[in-house]
């Protein structure tokens, strides 16, 4: 079987970020780092690939990213910590791609690696949101271009040859939900940390390579992609003015003046 | 001269009033309105049944208010409908063949407007007016064709939290570390002051508070009209989900602390204490005391 696991490079969220001329985000490749939200997507990966591997059923993770050249740390991490491949769709008409055209590339890249392989990706797992745009769609959208099952935001995965089960938070409780495979699913942060690369992966991952793709490699022509292709466009943006320095007040009494001064009493049911 | 567009706003099966009106509020001013609800059920079918009254009534537009679960629903909708996404926006418009929206990005540090021509998916966080009552009485639907994932289990959370949901509320109290394993004081504030309680991932972790309450990159994104941070440090994950916050009140003991930087107003001492007694005069001032 085979697990695809999607990565992204973004800039660090404690850096100094800004959007650039078009609107989409400048990205600083000294800044870049692995969306951390990705690290328990990639752990959750190996885990299931451990998980069928023990149930019989062995399983390779293989890891894609979308971006510009930098972009291709994401998977080389990946692979660092024992994914067996590393796919980048690299290509200049993908700038300014929206969360609909970066889901149809993804989507494309899966089914042109399902083709060469033979056989679908049994379990597609994503971080649920990436720290630069903070969507979240992207993993329901693939998953709808693919047509298959998703599950978002889980904590937890179970995964058998046949269906994964997952829980998740939600805004009352909690879900326990259950997809049959071929299936998506993004992972919470909290799901489970990355593993630590060892000699033999390390190794492994020197050997392995990137395979690099682009939109017409993929089956994309240039108008289905980038901010061409995309429904959604950035109008203006502009950096919010910074805060003045805090007024600092002496205790409850005075802060509640000063919240009351401003009309701040009432705004609440 | 804008083409009026048709809009459908879906809530779920448990969408408070308020929320509902906010939502009612964005779209005002862009078309004819249809309000509908769904009942529990996947995601999936939720996003079926709400493509089919978009596709029944001939609308342009779906309007859902934002949540991560929300969100999986709205990228399914959008999908089938061949739609473009406008997600996390507080304000819309129409501007010709467009719709425009209004958003903060990057953890609230930029304002940005977002257009989109065509079919729309809209996820929104309208800030809620206290006691607001929606227009309309939604049409509630049936559940459409699902994914083939099933339900297997749903829990809720005890003692439903009461007061206004944290995605929505205009005031959030939230607490961290410094509450040192006690909350009492900062749910004391947040229903003096009529607004939802917050709490950062290491005390949800700690399992002083339940995950709902948790403020963040994986716990809600809040744009209150103030937010008050007690005993929490202000870390980079923290920020992130409320930083877009009109007025930020930090209480903290440490003057250093990173919530100081991007606090529009701060108290330096014990956050319970100042907590427990700003409750107290918070409800003097308002007539509330008793
Ligand atoms: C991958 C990842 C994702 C994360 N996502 C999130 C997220 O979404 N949301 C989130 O909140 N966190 C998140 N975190 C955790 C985050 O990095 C911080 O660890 C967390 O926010 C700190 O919580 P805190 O402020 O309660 O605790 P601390 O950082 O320990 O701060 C406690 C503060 O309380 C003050 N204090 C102590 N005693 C008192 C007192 N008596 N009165 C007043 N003040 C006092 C201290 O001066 C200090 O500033 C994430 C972390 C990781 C690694």
């Amino acid at each position: 079987m085979r697990i695809l696991v999607l990565v992204k490079q973004v800039p660090d969220i404690t850096s100094d970020r800004g959007l650039g001329a078009e609107g989409t985000l400048v990205r600083e490749s000294s800044q870049a780092v692995l969306n951390e939200l990705d690290e328990g997507a990639i752990e959750s990966a190996l885990r299931a690939a451990d998980a069928l591997g023990a149930a019989g059923t062995p399983a390779e993770v293989t890891a894609l990213t979308m971006g510009p050249a930098g972009a291709v740390a994401a998977v080389k991490k990946a692979l660092q910590v024992g994914a067996g491949a590393a796919v980048h769709v690299s290509d200049d008409s993908l700038a300014g791609s929206d969360a609909v055209v970066t889901a149809r590339v993804l989507a494309a890249a899966a089914r042109h690696l399902e083709e060469a392989n033979g056989e679908p990706f049994a379990l597609v797992v994503a971080g649920m949101s990436a720290l630069d745009g903070l969507g979240s769609v992207v993993p329901a959208l693939l998953a709808a271009e693919l047509g298959r099952p998703i599950i978002s935001c889980a904590t937890s995965l179970e995964v058998t040859p046949e269906t994964v089960t997952a829980t998740r938070e939600t805004p009352t409780g909690s879900e326990r939900l259950r997809a049959p495979l071929p299936a998506v699913v993004s992972v919470s942060d909290t799901i489970a940390a990355l593993r630590v690369p060892n000699f033999t992966t390390m190794m492994a991952a020197r050997k392995a390579g990137v395979t690099t793709l682009t939109a017409a490699d993929v089956g994309l022509a240039a108008h289905e992609v980038g901010a061409a292709g995309s429904p959604t466009r950035i109008t203006a943006h502009a950096p919010r003015p910074p805060r003045p320095p805090a007024q600092v007040l002496d205790g409850a009494g005075a802060l509640v003046d000063a919240l009351a001064e401003r009309g701040l009493l009432e705004v609440g049911a | 001269m804008s083409a009026q567009r048709v809009v459908v706003i879906s809530v779920g099966p448990y969408t408070p009033d308020d929320a509902l009106a906010g939502l009612e509020t964005m779209a005002a001013g862009i078309g004819a309105v249809h309000t509908v609800r769904v009942p529990a059920g996947s995601s999936a079918q939720k996003a079926a049944a709400m493509v089919a009254a978009v596709r029944k009534v001939g609308a342009d537009t779906l309007i859902l208010a934002s949540t991560l679960i929300a969100k999986e629903v709205a990228a399914l909708a959008a999908h089938a409908l061949g739609a473009g996404l406008l997600i996390d926006v507080h304000t819309l418009h129409a501007e010709g063949e467009s719709l425009v929206a209004e958003k903060r990005e990057l953890g609230g540090t930029w304002d940005a407007t977002c257009a989109v021509t065509g079919p729309a998916v809209v996820l929104g966080k309208p800030l809620t007016t206290p006691g607001a009552q929606p227009l309309s009485e939604p049409t509630l639907l049936e559940l459409g064709e699902g994914d083939g994932v099933e339900v297997l289990e749903v829990t809720a959370h005890d003692g439903a939290a009461a007061g206004p949901a944290l995605g929505e509320a205009a005031v959030v109290v939230a607490g961290g570390r410094g509450l040192e394993g006690d909350l009492t004081p900062v749910r004391d504030l947040a229903d003096a002051l009529g607004g939802a309680v917050g709490a950062t991932r290491d005390i949800v972790e700690e399992g002083w508070i339940g995950h709902e309450t948790m403020v963040g990159q994986t716990g809600t994104m809040i744009e209150p009209r103030l937010y008050i941070g007690a005993g929490l440090s202000g870390a980079p994950h923290h920020r992130l989900g409320m930083q877009a916050a009109e007025v930020i009140v930090a209480i903290n003991t440490d003057p250093e602390a990173p919530i100081m930087e991007i606090a529009d107003l701060a108290v330096v001492g014990d956050a319970a204490d100042v907590l427990t007694e700003a409750a107290r005069l918070v409800r003097e001032r308002r007539g509330t005391a008793g």
